[in-house]
């Protein structure tokens, strides 16, 4: 593909939404899914499929006449200035809460797993004090990152895959009956809150490229991102059953605290959660990238990287005044994130597209 | 530019080490400042505290000061250290202030869980060591049998191999009675999670020359049999609380009809001879019975995978009826697995899973059943069907020629 100075392909910003989505589903999915479905919740990431193309193709209309602009001067063109400004700040307030999570659970999953005296403020300090530096630098450079960083996480999920499906029981998996269809349904709902996070990427459009592929890359991501829930969700929900993984709030970590490879290699949990850290770095940059972006679209100043340091103070209050503790956010995310996100991120759009296809400007 | 990024870095990475020194960067132990330990026993005292048991090896070889629990011997290879406290977590800190070394528990492999503490209920113990950052999920779990763990502890170290090893011996390469996945922290979990929180749990015992559990006796060069650990069947936990025992044999049984080991030896007599027999391999069916929407009844189809390891009279049993020693095999483990499942139907612990099988391979009915399914369970009549196949001589027919 051409390369574009400040700019990057519709396909580098999938790979950093595909590596963005990692660090909250290892901590979303396994817990929801083994919560609402119980056994049968591995079917949902095959429902999760419809509404997540249903997103992609929502997006390609929006963007469909207007390939160069961001989603703000779209729902500028169909909204209007003051409500597209208005949807943005609620957008920016949203997306500054989910930084904050983010960022707190970095922390929180460091403290519950291998620094358990460590001094939490100092580690969110230290990660956004990166996010910061790599947030004033070039976008090409941060999708270049991702693109091996997706690398490393596919080689290590892969291995850790590989190692835990002999000792998945089928029983943990069954039975499925068409009773469950409730449950498998509202057990896709968390998939879908977090795959729409690929609203609030194209806020950076005008910075994307190539978007006349983004349905067919738009597609392939969606295949990817819910075969690997359903991965996720056999080796937690298989392996252990669904009442072992209600209870902890990291089920993954039991996941991989209990690998043995080839009989000898064991302890592996370390290298897998430096990687895991890798994809909070995404995904936190990932939204101090687009909040630093929208907020210069909002005040219309063009100079952005402006925005990054007090993006960065509030993110960082936020997450260490917000909750008291994990338990805080996970009730957080359960009862109000899931749905946030998806009232967001793709009910606004879905409005955004029938109020434009009825005043024809997209 | 570039400078600017360094001199940012440089102040992050001196940040880091200086302004919040040990509470950011985990503190640096010399290895031997520590002090390594692979098993550990959980127990509750009459007045309400809990005594957490910890076995170290003693590489010192130092005389035990007055808080050890194994008097002064400095021939010993393992120490027993035990602390009572009102709490688990206060034990663990009771612990770093006795040792000169840093007690890690990181490397603990086996957890053992006393009977009184078992029969009080499971759920401090698994909570505690499941919050624990050092445990592992993977960490073997046991009941010890009619004694507290750290009674079983100090009658363990006592004998010539180490204990951790000698527990490793029992539950990987003892073949017979013991179950061939160990059960560990996960399960016990998983056990303790599931919503009427009942099934089997591993346990040990102490075995002396009084206790008539096993079909044989040891005596070593070293002097008469003396008291040592071995395999005590499983502990049976309804409620999260250990209510009984399966013995030996019932403990046979339910390992072949769950195929739960890796092999099991068997004395068979028949027609004045003796033949000593493994199953290698068995397989089991469950078939549910319906009339209407009531259960009828359950048939439990196993099929047995017989290798003949010795015959006392030398011959060649194989040209002789073959049927009869099969039948006489199938008797015999039917008669187990008929054992076991009695003890299921009294104690009200549905060990089998029957009630699992019935969701999973009748998920409509079992909705239909699930209110009154416990009681059915119990007046159900199981039938049990055993098929056997003698089938491997170790290359070798007989001695006396026929």
């Amino acid at each position: 593909m051409e390369i574009t100075k400040g700019k990057i392909s519709i396909r580098q910003a999938y790979i950093i939404l595909i590596l963005a989505l990692t660090a909250p589903s290892l901590r979303v999915i396994p817990n929801y899914v083994s919560r609402i479905a119980e056994g049968c919740g591995w079917i949902s990431p095959f429902i999760a499929i419809i509404p997540g193309i249903l997103l992609i193709l929502l997006l390609n209309s929006l963007f469909k006449k207007n390939k160069e602009l961001g989603l703000y001067e779209v729902f500028k063109k169909i909204f209007g200035s003051v409500l597209a400004k208005l949807i943005c700040v609620a957008y920016i307030v949203w997306m500054l809460i989910l930084s904050a999570i983010y960022v707190r659970f970095f922390g929180e999953r460091f403290l519950g797993t291998l620094l358990y005296n460590a001094n939490m403020k100092a580690l969110l300090i230290l990660i956004l004090i990166f996010v910061g530096i790599a947030a004033t630098k070039k976008i090409e450079t941060f999708a270049r990152l991702s693109e091996i960083l997706l690398l490393f996480f596919i080689v290590l999920f892969g291995l850790v895959t590989f190692a835990i499906i002999p000792e998945v029981k089928v029983q943990n998996l069954l039975p499925v009956t068409y009773y469950d269809a409730g449950k498998i349904l509202e057990s896709s709902l968390p998939m879908i809150a977090l795959f729409s996070y690929v609203t609030p990427l194209m806020l950076l459009g005008d910075k994307i490229t190539h978007k006349e592929k983004m349905l067919i890359h738009g597609r392939k991501t969606v295949y990817i991102v819910m075969f690997f829930f359903f991965l996720l969700i056999i080796s937690t929900v298989g392996l252990f059953g669904y009442s072992v993984n209600q209870q902890f709030i990291f089920p993954y970590y039991i996941t991989l605290n209990s690998i043995e490879l080839f009989g000898n290699i064991e302890r592996m949990e370390s290298l897998f959660i430096s990687t895991w850290v890798a994809s909070d770095f995404t995904i936190i940059l990932m939204f101090v990238f687009i909040l630093s972006h929208t907020l210069g679209k909002v005040f219309n100043v063009r100079k952005e990287s402006l925005f990054v340091v007090p993006t960065i103070i509030v993110i960082y209050f936020l997450a260490t005044l917000m909750f008291r503790n994990v338990y805080d956010i996970e009730m957080f995310t359960r009862k109000f994130g899931i749905y946030a996100n998806c009232g967001l991120f793709v009910l606004l759009p879905l409005m955004a597209f029938v109020i434009g296809k009825v005043r024809k400007v997209i | 530019m570039i400078k600017k990024l360094y001199v940012t870095i440089y102040i992050v990475i001196v940040i880091a080490f200086l302004g919040w020194g040990n509470k950011l960067i985990p503190s640096r132990h010399e290895i031997s400042k520590l002090q390594l330990s692979k098993v550990a026993g959980f127990d509750v005292t009459p007045d309400d505290k809990v005594d957490f048991s910890l076995v170290i090896d003693d590489t010192n070889g130092k005389p035990s000061d007055s808080s050890s629990e194994n008097g002064g011997s400095n021939k010993k290879k393992e120490e027993l250290i035990t602390i009572n406290a009102d709490t688990f977590v206060m034990c663990f800190r009771a612990l770093q202030s006795y040792r000169e070394k840093l007690v890690t528990t990181g490397h603990i492999k086996h957890i053992l869980i006393g009977t009184e503490a078992a029969e009080r209920g499971l759920i401090e113990e698994i909570d505690f060591a499941s919050r624990n950052y050092d445990l592992r999920f993977d960490t073997n779990i046991y009941l010890t049998k009619d004694i507290s763990s750290k009674d079983f502890l100090l009658t363990g170290i006592e004998e010539r191999a180490a204990i951790s090893e000698r527990i490793e011996n029992l539950s990987t390469s003892w073949h017979g009675v013991t179950n061939e996945g160990n059960f560990q922290l996960v399960d016990m979990l998983k056990l303790l999670t599931s919503e009427d929180k009942s099934g089997l749990v591993p346990a040990l015992q102490i075995v002396d020359e009084n206790t008539n559990v096993q079909d044989w006796q040891i005596s070593t060069t070293e002097g008469e049999s003396e008291q040592r650990i071995e395999t005590g069947g499983y502990g049976i936990i309804k409620n999260a609380k250990l209510i009984g025992f399966l013995n030996r044999n019932e403990m046979l049984g339910y390992n072949i009809a769950k195929k739960n080991f890796k092999g099991v030896t068997l004395d068979i007599f028949h027609n004045n001879e003796k033949l000593g027999v493994n199953i290698s391999n068995s397989k089991t069916k469950t078939e549910f019975s319906f009339s209407g929407d009531n259960l009828d009844s359950i048939t439990l189809t196993l099929k047995l995978n017989v290798d003949l390891s010795e015959i006392s009279s030398g011959k060649n049993i194989f040209k002789k009826n073959l049927a009869e020693y099969e039948n006489e095999i199938s008797n015999l483990v039917r008669d187990y697995i008929s054992m076991a499942i009695e003890k299921s139907k009294s104690s009200e612990v549905d060990f089998f899973e029957f009630e699992q099988l019935l969701k999973i391979n009748h998920p409509y009915r079992y909705r239909k059943l699930k209110d009154g399914l416990k009681e059915a369970l119990k007046q159900v009549p199981i039938i049990i069907n055993v098929e056997t196949k003698l089938n491997r001589t170790y290359g070798m027919l007989s001695i006396i020629e026929e």
